[in-house]
């Protein structure tokens, strides 16, 4: 078992919601180290998202603390975590679809000073099918595309963070493939990358730690192939029928 | 048919003024997302500020045939900044305060609505209500074939305002606060994960919209005076255009605004001058009920 | 003495008049959420109405038919809630905002008819002789306003009245339902816009009897008694009293048009007739400041139920 890197993000009994009073993540934790690649799985409902959303600053936190590189970030707001180092693709909406493809590479890039020619050649010298399509505007991209440009978009600040919401959904077996292998690559380079995802099977598979999350608590965590292994896990989380508990 | 082709072309002089005022409602329509009834008070005020800086300078002495001469375009731009601070200045007061607090779009819109009337009547306070001119200089109509009658301001005035919107398009489609704004405009979320920082945005809108306001507000005080319900007047034709154009569209604002022009100028052949208001109202309407989103506007 | 209660009662008067449109804009925003800038408009249909139908006839005019007051009240009602619901009917589907607008310029456009359409209205001139009731018993004008003064304050309290029944009807709660809770009014889909234009058409058509009440109080009418600038103040009352709570309504209006003609009088005795125009622009400014400072500090009005500020979800 290699080594594990540097925790560089830990999230520490989160409690938030999208409205003060009305908690959907009710005390999470999680870290993600360099190099490493975690999901968090669970049930609908469970708060997934919503805890990515309050790491990113888009969702208010009640109660707990979200550390960024040593850099205590909890309240502050998107684009400040985002100039922490982190980088975020949210599940829907997470192209600018009235601006070009070059455009939106631009905005991801945003707040970079005099790295923005270099960066963007980067970024097409590893997304070709960006390159070939720069000018167009974003909506004219397939899912796949789309996709590619959301995650090349948040590569853009060399984040030291990536966390990325359900990066599968509705995608062709083929891209997922291509999607996840990509983020392999990613954490190969350093990256911590976190995902949430609904494709937990496939998704526990790439990555090297696991976290469950129900009803917004931590449930059960540990590294990707115990847990594809439990069957506890198995039954309730990988068996595609679905959960028992219904939808919050 | 004369008189149609001569309707066309005041309505393009016209239609030109009105977009560049239109740039400005579209966009704090979707980066504010509120509909902002004191914007036709950045244009009184534009003029008005304009005015105060000539009677300091003076309008200058006529030059290339216009009744004015530089200082007066220095005037513009001038007020152009002032404007655009006051724009900012009012949303830091009041908007800015009452986003903060939570509150619904409509309480911005009425909120605007007081704003707007405390800003006319500041107007009426210092100025009256007697019409002013920037120049006593009169200006003979030019002839151009087929036979259209043109004055050398609204030339000059039409080649500017179509400047200002180049600018402005150049700004906003290679500038990296340009970009941003866009980018805020379709979604504030995504911005923000990308490092955009609202506040700066917003900043730049207002700064941008009252600056484009205040130029427009100039030209409107050129054909021919200034008094204090220049801006109000156009309140209804700025929405017009806007809408029609499809909120946080640029070139949708210009197209909606020659539009505008051309179309009230045209109406006016057939319908008796009283009612001459009511035409951008009677479009605005159409559009509003066929085609809320405008030409180029994005679902919200 | 009797300048000051002639005054009061003067002033009285128009604060009952013009409570009426407060409550008929409380229906429409307090209770349905419904954003409507043109109030003006419906209260100069109403007044126009009235003054076509109950004024003596003369020559140079279409309308005048010298019919009683009763029949201009009814025809006021009548025609008012006609307008609405052809309005209501263009626009109930249209976002916030964009109600605003349109209710604004279709009060605009009123307004240019009533400024132009001379052989109906009298144009700039206004319509004269418009029959006061009763005015041959009361012959005084102390009389006769204190006599309309009594009237007034039964027309307001049944107004108030019938409000507060059909609040607590069942169409009432429906209202509220709908007004609370935006996923309801989606439920209800279609029902909820036959309920949105039921409580426009209603609010409208008080402001109509407003009209009426006005103009046959003063005995004429004119364009420039219904500028935008009324609406903004009607909206003033409504927000400094508290939406959401006739009680709010009635209050703010007393409150707004007694700072109004405060704020006149005192100005008329500092500012030198020749400056009338800047004085009238100090009222304004005075009352748009009122307004903005009330929404910023104090958005629940005086004595309102619901803030317009932060909207609490509850549950």
């Amino acid at each position: 078992m290699a080594k594990r890197g540097e925790v560089v993000l830990r999230a520490e009994q989160v409690v938030a919601g999208y409205v003060k009073g009305l908690p959907i993540v009710h005390g999470a934790s999680l870290e993600v180290a360099r190099g490493e690649v975690a999901t968090i799985i669970g049930p609908n409902g469970a708060g997934k998202s919503t805890l990515m959303k309050a790491i990113a600053g888009l969702v208010g936190i009640e109660s707990g603390r979200v550390v960024l590189l040593g850099q205590d970030v909890t309240g502050r707001s998107a684009d400040q975590v985002v100039n922490a180092g982190l980088g975020y693709v949210p599940q829907t909406g997470n192209v600018f679809t009235t601006l070009t493809i070059h455009e939106n590479l631009r905005v991801g890039g945003h707040l970079l000073r005099g790295e923005m020619a270099a960066r963007l050649e980067r970024a097409y010298q590893s997304f070709p099918v960006l390159a070939q399509k720069r000018g167009d505007r974003a909506r004219t991209l397939s899912g796949g595309q789309r996709q590619m440009l959301a995650i090349a978009r948040a590569l853009m600040t060399d984040p030291a963070v990536v966390m990325l919401d359900e990066p599968t959904a509705g995608l062709a077996p083929k891209v997922v493939q291509e999607v996840f292998e990509r983020l392999r690559v990613l954490a190969g380079q350093g990256v911590a990358v976190l995902l949430v995802e609904q494709n937990a099977k496939g998704a526990l598979r790439h990555s090297d730690r696991g976290y469950v999350l129900v009803e917004g608590r931590n449930h059960l965590e540990g590294p990707a192939a115990a847990l594809l292994a439990d069957p506890a896990v198995g039954a309730a989380f990988l068996g595609g029928a679905g959960t028992r508990r219904a939808a919050a | 048919m004369m008189m149609v082709l001569q309707a066309l072309a005041d309505g393009v002089f016209t239609g030109a003024i009105i977009a560049l005022g239109a740039i400005g409602v579209s966009f704090t329509l979707q980066i504010m997302r509120f509909a902002n009834f004191a914007h036709s008070e950045f244009l009184t005020w534009g003029a008005y500020i304009a005015l105060a800086v000539t009677l300091l300078t003076g309008a200058g002495a006529p030059t290339l045939g216009l009744t004015f001469g530089w200082p007066l375009v220095a005037a513009a731009l001038v007020s152009a900044v002032l404007t655009g601070l006051a724009a900012w200045g009012l949303d830091q007061l009041v908007f800015k305060r009452l986003r903060r607090g939570g509150a619904q779009p409509l309480v911005l819109v009425f909120a605007a609505f007081g704003a707007a009337l405390v800003m006319r009547h500041i107007v009426v306070l210092i100025w009256g209500h007697d019409s002013y001119f920037y120049t006593r200089e009169l200006q003979m109509a030019v002839l151009v074939p087929p036979g259209i009658r043109v004055m050398p301001d609204q030339v000059f005035i039409l080649a500017l305002a179509l400047l200002a919107m180049l600018a402005m398009h150049l700004f906003l489609t290679y500038s990296r606060t340009g970009i941003a704004m866009r980018a805020m405009a379709e979604s504030p979320g995504l911005a923000q994960a990308c490092g955009v920082r609202v506040e700066s945005v917003v900043r730049t809108t207002w700064l941008l919209c009252g600056g484009l306001a205040a130029l427009a507000g100039v030209f409107t005080g050129l054909t021919p005076q200034l008094h204090p319900e220049i801006g109000f007047n156009l309140l209804l034709a700025l929405f017009a255009a806007a809408i029609f154009g499809g909120a946080g569209s640029l070139p949708g604002a210009v197209i909606g605004g020659l539009l505008v022009g051309i179309a009230e100028n045209v109406f006016l052949l057939v319908v008796p001058p009283g009612y001459k208001p009511a035409m951008p109202f009677v479009l605005l309407l159409m559009v509003l009920l066929f085609r809320p989103d405008g030409l180029f506007g994005e679902k919200r | 003495m009797i300048g000051i209660t002639s005054y009061l009662v003067f002033f009285l008067c128009v604060v009952l008049v013009l409570s009426v449109l407060t409550l008929g804009l409380n229906l429409q925003w307090g209770f349905t959420g419904l954003f409507n800038a043109g109030v003006a408009g419906f209260y100069a249909i109403g007044g126009y109405t009235h003054a076509i139908l109950t004024a003596a006839p003369q020559p140079q005019y279409l309308g005048n038919f010298g019919l009683p007051w009763i029949v201009g009240i009814a025809g006021a009602m009548a025609l008012t809630a006609l307008a609405a619901l052809l309005i209501g009917l263009l626009t109930i589907r249209l976002r916030g905002d964009f109600l605003a607008i349109a209710t604004f310029g279709i009060a605009i456009l009123i307004q240019l008819v009533t400024l132009n359409l001379e052989p109906l209205t009298g144009g700039s001139q206004g319509l004269t002789r418009i029959a006061k009731p009763m005015s041959s018993v009361f012959t005084t004008p102390l009389a006769y306003n204190i006599f309309y003064l009594v009237l007034l304050i039964g027309v307001v309290a049944l107004v108030y009245w019938a409000l507060g029944r059909i609040l607590a009807s069942p169409w009432g709660r429906v209202l509220r339902a709908i007004r609370e809770d935006e996923t309801a009014a989606i439920a209800l889909g279609k029902s909820a816009l036959r309920f949105r234009l039921e409580s426009f058409v209603l609010g409208s058509t008080l402001m109509g009897l407003a009209g009426a009440l006005y103009v046959s109080f003063i005995g004429f009418v004119s364009p420039f008694d219904f500028l935008p600038i009324l609406t903004f103040q009607v909206w003033a009352m409504l927000i400094v009293g508290g939406s959401g709570n006739n009680r709010g309504a009635l209050l703010g209006t007393l409150v707004v048009w007694g700072i109004w003609a405060a704020s006149g009088v005192t100005v008329s005795k500092l500012v030198p007739p020749s400056h009338a125009a800047q004085g009238a622009a100090i009222q304004v400014i005075l009352i748009g400041l009122v307004l903005v400072l009330m929404l910023l500090y104090r958005p629940r009005g005086l004595i309102g139920e619901r803030p317009m500020v932060s909207r609490h979800l509850d549950g």
